[in-house]
């Protein structure tokens, strides 16, 4: 509990800092992108932190590219 | 930070170009993939090397050919001026989400060698954390200082692999590479396989880095390049005799980290001994080369997909996306084993060498060539405009960007 509480403080100050460095310019955008790709990253590490299972992205890149890469180790490991 | 630093518009030279590549390609695979080349092709693994080295050339070859038809842009503007704006930003996505695994997957390989090697009761979280925020504050200042921190990196690297070798030398045993190509050509073929995928397919993060080389050093570039390649191969075909030489197949496809090991065995006259934690040194620096790049090209590409006006404000929040990523992408050392060897390859293939060539080959016919400028737009109008404000965003750290560039 106490490492997410930590997570969510670090990311607000992340945050925050984005916020006031692009004021000068009034940069909306970036500061709109920044902050939902540090909401992301926040929701995953307080998700890790707390063990709820999170989807692994190299899981679903091994499911897509299995019937490409299956044949070509089964090649490889032929004579071995 | 320095008056200058963190601008969006620096340039390299091409000879620091060739030397990115040199680090990138030696980065995170010098340790790890002779391994598990000497686990497919066994003592003929040096043979893979070897013929793996012209298709190094053949994909550089490719982005250079989309250099030229679009000599100012990245991958992540053309893209959208060849295929349309919305496939232009889709196929542009997958970009951003193959360096974002691959950020992931290198940060790992980093922390799961410091936890093995130097660092055992270390948390995972706390290596890659500090690893990170010093790659943030090397991507936030810019492709310049990444370049120039590789220069520095790059010799020191070759400075001590001459060490290494000379002082390898006298364990050096030729009987380890016999029977010489006992099952024929195929067992060196098939194990070019890795090679493929851990760093040739990964080459792609050039299609952002090239834009931004001087234009009076364009045309060295392909020698400086071909040089670089040729580095490359030299440098791993080496490594690998030396592994197979010293240790020979069964340990060498054995270790996890087979030339850190190797490097264990160097003992002359018990005056030079226990040097391993040089090779350590270079590697880490080598991964944090890697890493760099990868971050730098995920938030440019990023920036540029969504027309942002700057890839900086982008940097820090990845960082806090690649940390968590990097602990959940590998469950266990077989999980990343079976995924760095097997999955890996063909993916990065078809990231780094399908698609830029499907892009080139849709170029060509659709003979599509754009000389324009993709570089951010630099902040100076806005900044006089702006300028009463600069007191509340000079107070967290002074160059917040707005410096005009030098360049």
């Amino acid at each position: 509990m106490q490492a997410s509480i930590g997570i969510v403080l670090l990311a607000a100050g992340i945050g925050t800092l984005i916020w006031i460095r692009n004021g000068a310019k009034r940069q909306m955008k970036e500061r709109a992108w920044a902050l939902l790709l540090l909401a992301a990253g926040t929701a995953l590490a307080v998700c890790l932190q707390m063990r709820v299972p999170v989807p692994n992205p190299a899981d679903a890149v091994s499911a897509v590219f299995a019937p490409i890469y299956k044949p070509i180790i089964g090649w490889i490991e032929e004579g071995k | 930070m320095g008056k200058y630093a963190g601008i969006n518009n620096t340039m390299i030279s091409s000879g620091q170009c060739a030397k990115i590549l040199f680090l990138f390609a030696l980065g995170s695979a010098a340790l790890i993939l002779p391994t598990a080349v000497t686990v497919i092709a066994k003592q003929d693994a040096w043979i893979s090397m070897l013929l793996a080295g012209p298709i190094n050339y053949f994909v550089v070859m490719i982005y250079l050919a989309l250099a030229d038809r679009f000599p100012n842009l990245t991958l992540a503007q053309y893209s959208e001026k060849v295929i349309g704006t919305w496939a232009g930003k889709a196929f542009t996505l997958t970009f951003v989400f193959f360096m974002l695994l691959l950020s992931a997957l290198v940060l790992r390989n980093i922390s799961d060698f410091i936890t093995l090697s130097v660092l055992p009761l270390t948390p995972l979280w706390f290596i890659n954390v500090t690893f990170m925020v010093v790659i943030i504050y090397g991507v936030y200042l810019g492709i310049e200082t990444i370049a120039r921190t590789g220069e520095i990196i790059f010799s020191w690297g070759m400075f001590v692999m001459t060490i290494l070798v000379f002082a390898l030398f006298s364990q050096f045993n030729f009987h380890n590479f016999e029977p010489f190509l006992y099952e024929g050509w195929m067992r060196p073929v098939k194990g070019i396989y890795p090679i493929l995928g851990f760093p040739i397919g990964e080459f792609v993060f050039l299609t952002a880095i090239l834009p931004l080389i001087k234009q009076e050093d364009r045309q060295k570039l392909r020698k400086h390049l071909k040089l670089s390649v040729v580095l490359i191969s030299t440098m791993s075909i080496l490594m690998v005799v030396f592994l197979l030489g010293v240790m020979g197949v069964y340990e060498a496809s054995r270790s996890p980290f087979a030339i850190y090991d190797m490097v264990k065995y160097i003992n002359i006259e018990e005056i030079l001994v226990r040097v391993e934690v040089l090779v350590a040194v270079i590697w880490v620096g080598t991964v944090f080369m890697k890493l760099a790049l990868c971050v730098y090209t995920l938030s440019v590409m990023s920036a540029q997909m969504l027309k942002l006006a700057t890839y900086r404000p982008l940097v820090a929040p990845y960082a806090f996306i690649i940390v968590p990523l990097s602990m959940i992408v590998y469950r266990n050392n077989a999980h990343a084993n079976h995924f760095a060897m097997e999955v890996w390859t063909v993916y990065s293939v078809f990231q780094g060498v399908v698609l830029p060539l499907g892009l080139l080959l849709v170029a060509v016919i659709r003979g599509k060539k754009d000389f324009s400028d993709g570089s951010f737009p630099e902040p100076k109008k806005v900044e006089k405009k702006a300028g009463g404000e600069k007191g509340a965003g000079g107070t967290s750290g002074g160059a917040a960007g707005g410096d005009p560039s030098p360049a």
